[in-house]
């Protein structure tokens, strides 16, 4: 049954045309990745250097992306930018994503009081709308990026524990997990052999969703001042500091801009995908078929009878 | 029954209420260090450790964690939530002040947002995987990849700058409030669009659907009398719950249009190190978030016939 129903997902992928979506998604994200690990070798002028000259210059052949009101070449500051940007939301998704699952894990599998302590410590971070709770601890932590990164992960951690805990309560009972508690299975075997890769998909799906939010976030604090700090080039940062230029030199916030723009699309269509392939009980393009198909019978039947008489 | 059950529910709250108070507590100590040093400088002091030592005792830092807190949540039921150093007043008021503006605002960019995405998300249902569909979706994709940031500037440079349609900052009336607004309701917009579609087709699929169109029933009927009425309730509670993203996404707004709501007085006290303004922000903001979901839920098990009878039957 399971190769049964595997096959006709394969075939519906295939249809769909959704691995080809993937690879290429895959590439352009693994471009971006590129990018920020070999940055400092890709750009075309020293990304800090103040060429007073240059300030505010329009995109040219020279630089292609115009200067800041430093005189600093943008597109080098764009691509140094990526690495920050990247490495940060990396870190974060990482991070929450270990976070809450093992404290979803030994939640739903633990029960009793440490199920109740748990979640009632996550519901009260819950209760938090996300980015106020961020604003105010980055505000007070003020550390750089990575105080934004401690901000945004302190509040996003219990959305993980939630789901990885009713993973855990819907597989718990299963036959395989008793035969394998009554074979003698110590509590770390049972842990990734037998829990994990069963309620693997639902999270990693939550966390490829999350990474162009969590890249906005960040840059976002940034923007406020709360994350990366100027001189530092990050894009979050570069925007803000170019706010008093926004009439007379509109490429200096267009750059970053589109540069996250880009990137959060690219990652939010993968997300995308990575869903369709791992969560088919999400799949909901299909859905509806049915009225669509139905009302095109009706109406082609009464156009016939129309005709007809 | 549904008030025992609303009963049930804000006897939950409370200790929530408690976590949320405690926790924003625990942070503000933790930078309670910085005030101590903050306030001798104020008054005048020499920063020597006998005096911060003085300092600490005068101000309760010196005594247990668990009674300081509940001291200061003894503080807070009287009304008296802190002094801002920036501002030379009490922050309850200050707060007070500024909050009308941000819920202002909040309301205004959820009304344009009900009013973009609830028809788009419905005619990208019923126009499933054909142009229509696809256009909508293109540009929700787009909007969800927007940071509201950069679509507050590009409006800004857009309309404000090239145009010179509309004011760039501060509150001048009405139309002060446009770009604000609009900043916030695109990309609320993009997301609530793709949750009124998923809705509306899901309701589509149902059998009684089927039912209905093979009795002959016009497919615009069905839509407007069945589908959308019974689709109403999921719309209106994705709705509330996206309040949240929309009340923390106000604050980086705020201060680019320098709205004087709550948000920018947060992100101006962050900058100047006024704790107790960040202090009553987070807690506030928390208490009507919980709010807005305690409402959303009671209405939700009011309106809904098949939870509402479960009890009684």
């Amino acid at each position: 049954m399971r190769d049964g129903s595997l096959t006709v997902q394969n075939k519906r992928l295939k249809q769909d045309h959704t691995m080809l979506r993937l690879a290429i998604l895959l590439l352009l994200a693994l471009g971006i990745v590129f990018v920020a690990v070999f940055g400092q070798w890709l750009t075309p002028h020293d990304p800090y250097e103040q060429e007073l000259k240059q300030t505010l210059a329009a995109p040219s052949g020279e630089h292609l992306l115009g200067c800041d009101r430093f005189g600093r070449d943008l597109l080098s500051r764009v691509i140094t930018g990526t690495q920050t940007t990247i490495f940060s939301a990396f870190v974060l998704v990482a991070g929450i994503c270990v976070l809450g699952t093992l404290v979803g894990v030994i939640a739903g599998y633990a029960g009793g009081w440490l199920d109740t302590v748990l979640m009632r410590l996550s519901d009260i971070f819950l209760a938090f709308p996300e980015m106020v709770f961020a604003i105010s601890v980055a505000g007070i932590i003020r550390g750089g990026i990575w105080a934004a990164v401690i901000a945004v992960g302190l509040i996003a951690w219990p959305r993980y524990a939630r789901i990885a805990r009713s993973q855990v309560l819907a597989i718990k009972n299963n036959a395989y997990i008793s035969a394998a508690k009554l074979s003698g299975c110590r509590w770390y075997q049972m842990g990734y052999r037998h829990i994990l890769p069963n309620i693997l998909g639902p999270i990693v799906v939550t966390a490829a969703l999350d990474i162009g939010a969590m890249i906005m976030n960040l840059a976002g604090l940034s923007f406020l001042g709360l994350g990366a700090k100027p001189p530092i080039a990050e894009w979050g940062s570069m925007m803000s500091e170019s706010r008093s230029s926004l009439q007379t030199a509109p490429w200096t916030i267009l750059a970053p801009g589109f540069a996250v723009f880009i990137t959060v699309l690219i990652f939010n269509l993968l997300g995308d995908t990575i869903r369709d392939i791992l969560d088919p009980k999400q799949q909901r393009r299909r859905i509806g078929d049915g009225f669509v198909k139905i009302q095109k019978l009706v109406s082609d039947k009464q156009q016939k009878r129309r005709t007809e008489s | 029954m549904i008030w025992r059950y609303a009963v049930k529910r804000v006897l939950q709250l409370i200790p929530i209420l408690f976590g949320i108070t405690l926790l924003s507590y625990a942070l503000m100590q933790s930078a309670s260090a910085d005030t101590v040093d903050m306030m001798m400088q104020k008054r005048g002091m020499l920063i020597t450790p006998e005096n911060q030592a003085v300092m600490r005792h005068e101000m309760g830092l010196d005594q247990p964690f668990i009674l300081q807190y509940f001291q200061w949540l003894g503080k807070i039921f009287t009304g008296d939530m802190g002094y801002s150093y920036l501002k030379n007043m009490d922050v309850f008021p200050l707060f007070m002040k500024a909050l009308p503006s941000t819920l202002l605002l909040t309301l205004s960019s959820m009304v344009v947002t009900v009013c973009i995405s609830v028809p788009l998300g419905i005619l990208s249902a019923v126009r499933q995987n054909k142009i229509t569909d696809y256009v909508i979706r293109f540009f929700s994709f787009i909007g969800n990849a927007l940071p509201g940031f950069f679509v507050a500037l590009l409006l800004l440079l857009v309309f404000a700058l090239w145009l010179g349609w509309l004011p760039v900052t501060g509150n001048h009336g009405f139309v002060s409030i446009l770009l604000p607004t609009f900043t916030l309701a695109i990309a609320m917009s993009a997301k609530y669009t793709r949750q009124v579609r998923a809705t509306v087709l899901e309701e589509l699929n149902k059998d009684y659907v089927m039912g209905c169109l093979a009795r002959g029933v016009k497919g615009r009927t069905i839509l407007l009398a069945n589908v959308l009425k019974n689709s109403m309730l999921t719309i209106v509670t994705l709705l509330a719950l996206s309040i949240g993203s929309l009340l923390g996404g106000t604050a980086i707004v705020e201060s680019i249009f320098m709205w004087p709501g709550v948000g920018s007085l947060a992100v101006d006290a962050i900058g100047n190190r006024d704790y107790a303004i960040i202090q009553v922000y987070v807690i506030w903001m928390a208490v009507i978030y919980v709010g807005i979901n305690l409402i959303t839920d009671l209405i939700y098990h009011f309106l809904d016939p098949r939870i509402r009878m479960q009890g009684e039957g």
